[in-house]
């Protein structure tokens, strides 16, 4: 069939299209052996198979496409996608196209690369354990009916061969199955930590050796068809979680994977944009104030001022000199920089940031998910009931015991917590996603909900995007006296954004890109950026200041309107003109819910306290909650009750307060830093995704509670009875699978809930 | 009565080859997408000029 074919058949023509094409700098990157190590492998035969994600697939099409043109490139070679989660997978014979070509193509197309380093094992080992768990549990089950019948009626011999069957049954349904949470329980015992797995695989251990026992000594009392139930049935519980979480993390590693960082390397001809990874060591790169420094080097530039801040938690910044070295992950201050690279791009910070983020988060849980406190209680209240009740025993009859010790580690039903807790959890990680809300960890979704005191940035967060410039006049009296015309002046606004990441400079960057030819490279001196004020630069003998009045003039002068800002040169007014920063259209709805769910907005800006206070009295928010004028450092500082504080932003500068505050939320502009640092990421533009994060952990708390508090209902009654030794077979048989059941469909009514 | 015995043992038998098939599958890659497949049947093999 051919494409056009296809295309008849779906209602909307535009399927393959809607990617905008990606083009980079530099494509031979994809060749480099360096980049290529941990996604691409040797597979059989001289051949190379290379593993990424192919972003932005929608339909069937996007697939076909993809194939063909794989085909066209090199008959020899081929590709496989799987539409599901837009993994990849190229065949790549010794001898055939290189790998840029491909890539080359494909983004062509609209369909970014992303090279996928995840590890790609595991997964069936783990779905081969659930199978012979369930095959065992289904066989298990069917011999268990003479047990529960009238076992006494049936001759010994049928009643040996069923049990011996359901033995080894069992066996391999707890020593093959069964095995993650034995080596897990054993794991615990010797960190001497409370671990979930404890109390299931002592359970799983007692009860066969009980059974086992029992089934020896034609006793009654055998749990084979529980045990081998309890395993199927948490196994498949953590199988769906470690699902829905594989499926987040891709999720991310599709904006946080290596390749997405460039740099700027200083050429003959001028910057030019690369990505890090094709830095090689001695070269050099300019780095923008704001930005993170990327790899160890030497200070190239006269003088630099940086801060570890992100790094280590302390915000003083340093002064660097000339040949100094700095550390990679270090932030850039007030003045671009030049770095002469210490290391090749390969081995950068920057790329390992990713796993070190990781890894900073799990730091960052030392506050208990309310899973973990519900299973340490239940853990503690087993495990104290059964040793209870053995030694009470233990003196006067110590096969009493024994059998009493096992009988409530074995009633005690773990499923709240191996599939109930899990259930509810991956429910609610792929409705947020469906919502565009990426929530990095169970704790950020746990907590959400609890957390009292919201902080926002001002500006992109709270207002819209980066400024736009609007109302722009030209002086053309001061103009004239300087001896300069307009032409002259826009190609520097033009290249602003190359060397200030400041949102005037951004702004005005873009407003004089409009038929403004590039000029290739940058005329101009010592820029200099002031958090919160402007930026300076020197232009020839000319001194040239971007900001608002005070910044531009020296002081406020009395006429003129607050909003404005000014272009000057050496103190005179060359262009004067406007940020637009409306508010986000959502942010005073948004902010409304909050207060009325018992929440408190509060403002943390580097803007002036005017520009704050305005902004504070539209969104009806009081002056002693908005804080003003502050450095990145300050507003981690301003970051009261850090418990129960969300930090919500979107600028490298909100960064240091996201990893300070309990959550850190990153909206769907913010920068590569901010996205790091943060605990959930919005993929959806706006504040608006908010309430329904809120929403959703409020949720997701709600029905774990409920979970909770149904299996603690059974499970006490079960232990009582066990306690008292009352407990049988049948009530065991009949009490597990129900708890279970109910427990599932607890977990399940959350997507009955209208959640926005 | 003996005759469960037999039963028994084709039962388990049966039981076996459907967990073998399961196995054989899974290591085959047969549950790694469960998408695309569907909608490949649907198309032509057909090296057509883009």
């Amino acid at each position: 069939m051919e494409l056009d074919h296809f295309y008849e058949l779906v209602p909307s023509k535009d399927y393959a299209l809607h990617a905008a094409a990606i083009q980079r700098a530099d494509y031979s990157l994809f060749d480099t052996e360096a980049f290529q190590k941990g996604f691409a492998e040797e597979s059989k035969e001289e051949t190379k198979q290379i593993h990424f994600y192919l972003n932005d697939m929608s339909c069937y099409a996007c697939v076909w496409v993809c194939e063909q043109v794989t085909k066209k490139i090199d008959a020899r070679c081929s590709l496989s996608i799987n539409m599901a989660t837009g993994e990849a997978s190229l065949l790549l014979p010794k001898g055939a196209k290189p790998l840029s070509e491909f890539v080359k193509t494909y983004e062509s197309l609209g369909y970014g690369v992303t090279p996928n380093r995840s590890s790609r094992s595991g997964k069936g080992s783990e779905l081969n354990r659930i199978g012979v768990a369930f095959f065992c549990l289904m066989n298990v089950m069917m011999l268990a009916f003479p047990e529960y019948l009238d076992s006494q009626s049936l001759a010994p011999s049928f009643r040996q061969v069923f049990r011996a069957l359901s033995a080894v049954l069992a066996g391999i349904a707890i020593f093959y199955s069964g095995w993650p949470f034995l080596k897990n329980a054993v794991m615990s015992l010797k960190q001497g930590k409370v671990h979930l797995d404890f109390p299931i695989g002592l359970a799983l251990l007692v009860g066969f050796g009980y059974s086992l026992m029992n089934a020896l000594q034609g006793a009654a009392h055998v749990y084979f068809d529980s045990m081998t139930a309890v395993v199927a049935l948490v196994l498949s519980g953590r199988f769906v979680q470690t699902r829905a979480l594989e499926h987040i993390l891709r999720e991310q590693a599709k904006f946080l994977e290596g390749d997405a960082h460039f740099v700027r390397l200083e050429t003959a001809a001028g910057p030019k944009m690369v990505p890090l990874t094709s830095v090689r060591m001695f070269e050099k790169i300019s780095v923008l104030p704001g930005e993170i420094i990327p790899l160890k080097g030497r200070l190239a530039s006269l003088g630099a001022d940086i801060s570890y801040g992100l790094l280590r938690g302390e915000s003083v910044s340093e002064g660097v000199n000339q040949g100094e070295l700095i550390s990679a992950g270090a932030m850039n201050g007030s003045r671009p920089l030049t770095l002469e690279a210490l290391e090749d791009g390969t081995q950068s910070f920057l790329l390992h940031l990713q796993s070190a983020s990781r890894a900073l988060y799990q730091e960052k849980g030392r506050f208990l998910s309310l899973s973990e406190k519900m299973a340490r209680f239940f853990v503690v209240l087993v495990l104290g009931a059964a040793f209870g009740v053995g030694l009470w025993f233990l003196p006067s009859n110590p096969e009493e015991g024994f059998r009493r010790f096992a009988a409530v580690l074995l009633v005690a039903c773990p499923c709240i917590f191996g599939f109930g807790a899990p259930l509810v959890i991956a429910r609610a990680f792929q409705l947020g996603l469906k919502r565009g809300i990426v929530f990095r960890s169970q704790n950020s979704l746990e907590r959400l909900s609890l957390a009292k005191f919201f902080y926002f940035d001002k500006t992109g967060t709270l207002t819209q995007d980066e400024g736009r410039v609007k109302a722009a006049t030209w002086h053309s009296e001061n103009l004239l006296g300087l001896g300069l015309d307009k032409t002259e002046i826009l190609p520097l606004l033009r290249e602003l954004p190359l060397v200030s990441r400041h949102h005037v400079a951004q702004g005005l960057g873009s407003w004089a890109l409009d038929g403004v030819p590039s000029i290739g490279k940058f005329p101009i001196r010592n820029v200099k950026e002031i958090f919160g004020q402007g930026l300076s630069f020197e232009w020839g003998t000319s001194a040239l200041r971007i900001g608002r009045v005070g910044f531009c003039f020296g002081s406020e002068s009395p006429g003129a309107a607050n909003a404005d800002s000014y272009v000057t040169i050496d103190g005179k007014e060359i262009l004067r003109f406007q940020l637009d920063e409306s508010l986000r259209p959502e942010a005073d709805e948004c902010l409304r819910q909050l207060v009325e769910g018992g929440r408190k907005p509060l403002v943390l800006s580097g803007d002036k306290k005017e520009r704050v206070r305005a902004l504070g009295q539209a969104l009806g928010i009081s002056d002693t909650h908005l804080f003003s004028e502050l450095s990145p450092s300050d507003k981690l500082f301003s970051i009261a009750h850090k418990e129960q504080s969300v930090m919500v932003g979107n600028g490298i500068n909100d960064a240091l307060a996201s990893s300070g505050a309990a959550i850190g939320i990153a909206l769907a502009n913010a920068s590569d830093a901010m996205k790091e640092a943060s605990d959930i990421s919005f993929q959806r533009e706006g504040l608006s995704p908010l309430l329904t994060a809120i929403a959703l952990s409020a949720e997701a708390r709600k029905v774990m509670k409920r979970c909770f508090a149904l299996a603690l209902a059974f499970n006490s009654i079960a232990m009582s009875l066990a306690l008292t030794g009352l407990v049988t077979p049948v009530m065991a048989a009949v009490l597990m699978p129900f708890s279970s059941i109910t427990v599932f469909l607890s977990s399940q009514r959350f997507q009955l809930k209208g959640i926005v | 009565m003996e005759i469960i015995f037999l039963l028994m043992g084709i039962s388990m038998f049966m039981a076996s080859c459907g967990l073998l098939a399961f196995l054989w599958a899974n290591s085959n890659g047969q549950f790694d997408d469960l998408e695309s497949p569907a909608q490949q049947v649907l198309l032509d093999d057909s090296q057509s000029e883009l």
